[in-house]
């Protein structure tokens, strides 16, 4: 899920790190263990965000990240299929990016999803609807 | 579902399957960052003087004089390779003669050097290590039938095998060759010859605690089968039992294929229901290149390329043992050369540890004056430190003596 988001393994093993420190952290605090894999997905999707915040700030960049796993430098995907999807989604906005890393890989139902970005679940629907009607133009698919 | 919906799991699924368990960085430590209250700094310096001097009285007369231990050395991790694993204490090999296959033989894995040999294993034609390096399963073929069945053992302490207990896989028909298992030791994947030309050939996974098995077709395992695809026996399966792994070869033997196939696919053609992975062939200057063998840790393939070297040294060729990403086909890195003796045939002459950090290179027997006893040359591999040792087995006086003509290894 970080990597999707991120793009490279390097950034998305130290977001996965510290969720699981967050974690650990706040386990004496955990009265519902049900709850521990709720909130490490939002830890590592809130970690995620930050560390596209920072992208962007490029002051606190402290190095060029690796190249994000659907580009053809990194040549990680062996399809160019998979590599346009990808880089489609890259170019969505960040909530709806998340929708879709949600939905369709980590199979979540819409109210988990709505759960996990705190959301009502009609933005959950509205975001994937406009999310795939992107995607379907910019990989020039029909309706 | 849409074939946007498809297109968009299909890329995601790809997209994750790049993150390579071994190339995973360990954990730095993380400095606490605690405020003392002011008042508790004059006694806990106080505290920390005494147990300096303390450490001081103690701790010195072993330095001067030598005895003290020496300091566990840390370990090292390199990028993309297992950052941990030990050594595998002992390790299980099958000597084949012919058509034949021996008993389990249990051998020290620093030395080579023979544990036990358990005679209610004979017939066994594939091994696999299963978890907590002390518990193997085996297929055995026993008897003149033409029935495989799967049995599992534990060794202890001292590599003795304990009582071989049936598995409630049902008996399959055909030799059972390569096997492999998951992480927790409870999916196995295997490749079936079929009995004798014309019988069919399989892959298939079965479950070892409820026997369920699921087969896949139109293959042909180590030449024998219906179908036009030629695999290699060797088979192996990620750590998490959902990708069977195997190699297509090209008739004249020349192209290999890592073919990756699910196993939750519905059962049918094997290789309509896998995707290709990576492909290799004859480069300049190699002569053989189709000496793969898959890691159960991961599904990376390793390969053990021949020089074209003629005519051939004494000491036997040179092979090139390299890792290849079955992500993207590309080469990662050159693990070393190893000098060994020409590997007869296609297969896997490698055998991956659980941790996936050594690797166990059989090579073909060592030509020996002996007619009693056959030795074989093992090759150990520490793919961190890139560190090779030999290990010289001599298999015991007995049926397999001089007509051993290769061995499997688990561990």
């Amino acid at each position: 899920m970080a990597l999707l988001l991120v793009g490279d393994q390097s950034s998305a093993e130290d977001v996965v790190q510290d969720a699981f420190f967050g974690l650990y952290r706040a386990l004496p605090r955990l009265q519902d263990p049900g709850k521990a894999l709720p909130y490490l997905k939002t830890s590592v999707l809130n970690g995620c965000r930050t560390v596209l915040r920072a992208r962007r700030r490029a002051w606190l960049r402290r190095g060029r990240p690796d190249p994000p796993v659907w580009s053809a430098e990194a040549a990680a995907l062996e399809e160019e299929d998979r590599r346009e999807v990808l880089a489609a989604v890259a170019r969505l906005p960040s909530r709806q990016r998340e929708v879709l890393v949600l939905r369709y890989y980590l199979n979540l139902a819409d109210p988990e999803i709505a759960a996990t970005l705190r959301v009502s679940r009609g933005t959950v629907s509205s975001t994937a609807s406009r999310a795939l009607a992107a995607l379907a133009r910019h990989l020039g698919e029909g309706p | 579902m849409t074939n946007l919906e498809d297109r968009l799991r299909d890329a995601f699924d790809a997209a994750a399957q790049t993150v390579r368990p071994g190339g995973i960085r360990s954990l730095p430590a993380r400095r606490r960052r605690t405020r003392l209250p002011h008042g508790m700094l004059v006694p806990l310096a106080a505290a920390a003087s005494v147990a300096v001097i303390l450490a001081a009285v103690f701790a010195l007369p072993p330095l001067v004089s030598g005895r003290a231990h020496p300091a566990p050395r840390a370990s090292t991790s390199r990028q993309g390779l297992p950052p941990a694993g030990r050594v595998p204490r002992f390790f299980a090999d099958v000597p084949i003669a012919g058509v034949g296959a021996g008993p389990v033989q249990i051998r020290d894995a620093a030395t080579g050097k023979l544990a036990a040999q358990d005679a209610s294993t004979v017939g066994t034609t594939a091994v696999a290590a299963q978890p907590g390096d002390r518990h193997f399963v085996i297929a055995r073929l026993p008897g003149s039938g033409c029935l495989s069945r799967f049995y599992r053992f534990a060794i202890n302490g001292s590599g003795q095998p304990g009582r071989l207990q049936p598995l409630p896989i049902p008996a399959v028909r055909g030799t059972v060759l390569g096997m492999a298992a998951s992480a927790d030791g409870r999916t196995l994947a295997y490749a079936l010859m079929g009995c004798g030309k014309g019988t069919p050939s399989y892959l298939g996974v079965a479950d070892a605690r409820t026997g369920r098995i699921r087969q896949w077709g139109g293959v042909n395992v180590d030449g024998e089968g219906q179908g036009s695809a030629i695999v290699a026996s060797d088979v192996s399966l990620t750590a998490d039992g959902r990708f069977l792994a195997y190699q297509l070869t090209t008739p004249n033997g020349g192209w290999s294929t890592i073919m990756i196939l699910p196993t939750n696919s519905a059962p049918g053609n094997a290789v309509q229901r896998s995707r290709a992975a990576a492909s290799y062939g004859p480069a300049s200057g190699v002569l053989a290149s189709g000496l793969l063998c898959l890691a159960g840790h991961t599904v990376d393939a390793y390969t053990l390329s021949e020089a074209a070297t003629i005519p051939q040294p004494a000491t036997g060729p040179r092979l090139t043992l390299a890792q290849y990403s079955t992500a993207t086909g590309r080469r990662l890195r050159v693990l070393g050369a190893l000098r060994g003796l020409p590997v007869n045939g296609p297969g896997c002459f490698l055998s991956p540890d659980r941790s996936g950090r050594y690797l166990l290179e059989r090579s073909a027997p060592v030509p020996s004056s002996s007619r009693t006893v056959a030795v074989l040359q093992l090759t150990r591999v520490d793919l961190l430190t890139r560190e090779v040792s030999t290990l010289t087995v001599t298999t015991p006086s007995g049926q397999m003596s001089s007509t051993v003509s290769g061995m499997i290894t688990a561990w």
